[in-house]
């Protein structure tokens, strides 16, 4: 069940990332929505099917959007990897752990989005991208993941039941 | 005979009464009496209605909010159906106005074919400027078809699927587009930004700029139809030195709320890729 789960969930928010959520934006920086359900999916540590959410997430990014097709699909398995490699370590603060992860998976994804778009020819100033875009991009994700972090948690709960033990 | 006079006296008694009563009746003293006698009775009857209604009320109340409350409900319901066929209707109105204007801009301009489509998402990612529209290869749209509104200029299609396409709208940062300008009567170049904003290059240094000139498609490279309407010069920069004049460009379409396009389906970019050595 959660891994069929995925498809209906990343149609869904990929919907409101492309109807609402692009026109929400602090300067020029909006939420990447489907980025940071990843991270906050990929700290559930019930949650075991993982990576084809992250797959189908990166997949659907690279066919929707004209960016480089690459950079969804670096971003999303490497928001996965540092979440799973954060899990282990920053122990009982799930919170600090999203915030972390938010942080570091938003500057890579925006670096990353920003080379992309040079080595394609596009050429955009380094101050104004830094300013307009990437900063407040970063901000905006870190207001956003607190709630899409308790909303992956819950649905998280809801799929995969933690056992008790007696 | 004495039983007679006495039923005539009570007659005549009578009689006489009854011609006072109406003598004081016409003359307007009995209305006086009558209201001593009449004004506390209805001061009582008053007082007794009152509480009478009162007790009433108390009985009957309960039932008559209940219905009340059910027909509140009703009404509320109704009220909620009604705001939000409004509303829809609002949207069709809208809807309407946009599509109205995007036919007058068709009719004037009869030599071109269009395909009016709707705007259906933006690309998710912040750096780049591109729409998607709810019609595809289905539909006859082939990638490089010049889409316009009523206003101006919107951008080019880009990919194309069965049933949808991706637009790169003259704002995203990767657009370039050859201008030409109406008053200065030169050539130029319109480039996109990663901010939304587009600007005038490549101007001729030797020509004078003014605000509010309009800045049209010259047609050149082939990628757009010429005289396509792109916006006004807004403030135009001329450093010394410099190769080439510049200038922000206030753009005529409205690309925050762009609902509905037209893809003009009749003009074929020119790919002359292979020309290049």
């Amino acid at each position: 069940m959660g891994t069929l789960l995925a498809i209906p969930i990343i149609f869904i928010l990929l919907m409101l990332q492309t109807t609402l959520l692009s026109q929400v934006t602090l300067l020029h920086g909006s939420v990447d929505l489907i980025l940071l359900w990843i991270a906050a999916w990929s700290l559930q540590k019930q949650v075991t099917s993982v990576w084809f959410w992250t797959i189908l997430a990166a997949v659907a990014v690279a066919y929707v959007s004209a960016i480089p097709w690459y950079v969804p699909v670096i971003c999303y398995p490497l928001a996965t990897i540092i979440a799973k490699w954060v899990n282990k370590r920053v122990w009982q603060s799930p919170l600090l752990m999203m915030f972390l992860v938010t942080m570091i998976t938003s500057i890579v994804s925006n670096g990353l989005s920003y080379v992309a778009l040079a080595l394609n020819g596009v050429s955009i100033p380094l101050k104004t991208g830094l300013v307009q875009v990437m900063i407040p991009s970063v901000l905006i994700n870190l207001l956003v993941a607190l709630p899409v972090f308790a909303l992956a948690r819950d649905t998280a709960q809801w799929v995969y039941p933690l056992e008790v033990i007696e | 005979m004495k039983r007679l006079s006495q039923r005539t006296l009570q007659s005549i008694t009578i009689g006489l009464i009854i011609l006072g009563v109406l003598a004081l009746s016409l003359s307007g003293l009995l209305n006086q009496i009558v209201g001593t006698v009449i004004d506390p009775m209805v001061a009582v009857q008053g007082w007794f209605a009152s509480r009478t209604q009162a007790i009433v009320e108390f009985f009957t109340m309960p039932r008559d909010v209940a219905t009340l409350r059910q027909e509140n409900l009703l009404l509320q319901d109704q009220v909620s159906q009604l705001q939000s066929e409004l509303l829809a209707a609002r949207q069709q109105l809208t809807e309407t106005d946009i599509l109205y204007a995007l036919l007058d801009y068709a009719r004037a301009k009869p030599e071109n074919k269009y395909i009016a489509a709707s705007v259906i998402g933006r690309d998710p990612s912040p750096f780049i400027k591109y729409i998607i529209i709810n019609h595809g290869s289905d539909d006859g749209i082939v990638k490089g078809m010049p889409v316009v509104t009523q206003q101006g200029l919107v951008g080019k299609v880009v990919a194309v699927t069965a049933t949808a396409a991706r637009v790169q709208l003259i704002t995203d940062p990767g657009s370039v587009i050859n201008v030409r300008l109406e008053q200065a009567n030169t050539d130029g170049q319109v480039l996109g930004s990663v901010t939304g904003d587009i600007s005038l290059d490549m101007v001729n240094p030797g020509v004078t700029l003014n605000q509010g000139d309009l800045i049209l498609t010259s047609g050149l490279g082939g990628t757009y139809p010429a005289d396509i309407l792109i916006g006004q010069v807004l403030s135009p920069e001329s450093p010394d030195n410099a190769l080439f004049q510049k200038a922000s460009v206030q753009p005529v379409v409205d690309f925050v709320n762009l609902r509905a396009v037209l893809i003009i389906t009749n003009f074929r970019p020119v790919d002359y890729s292979p020309l290049v050595p």
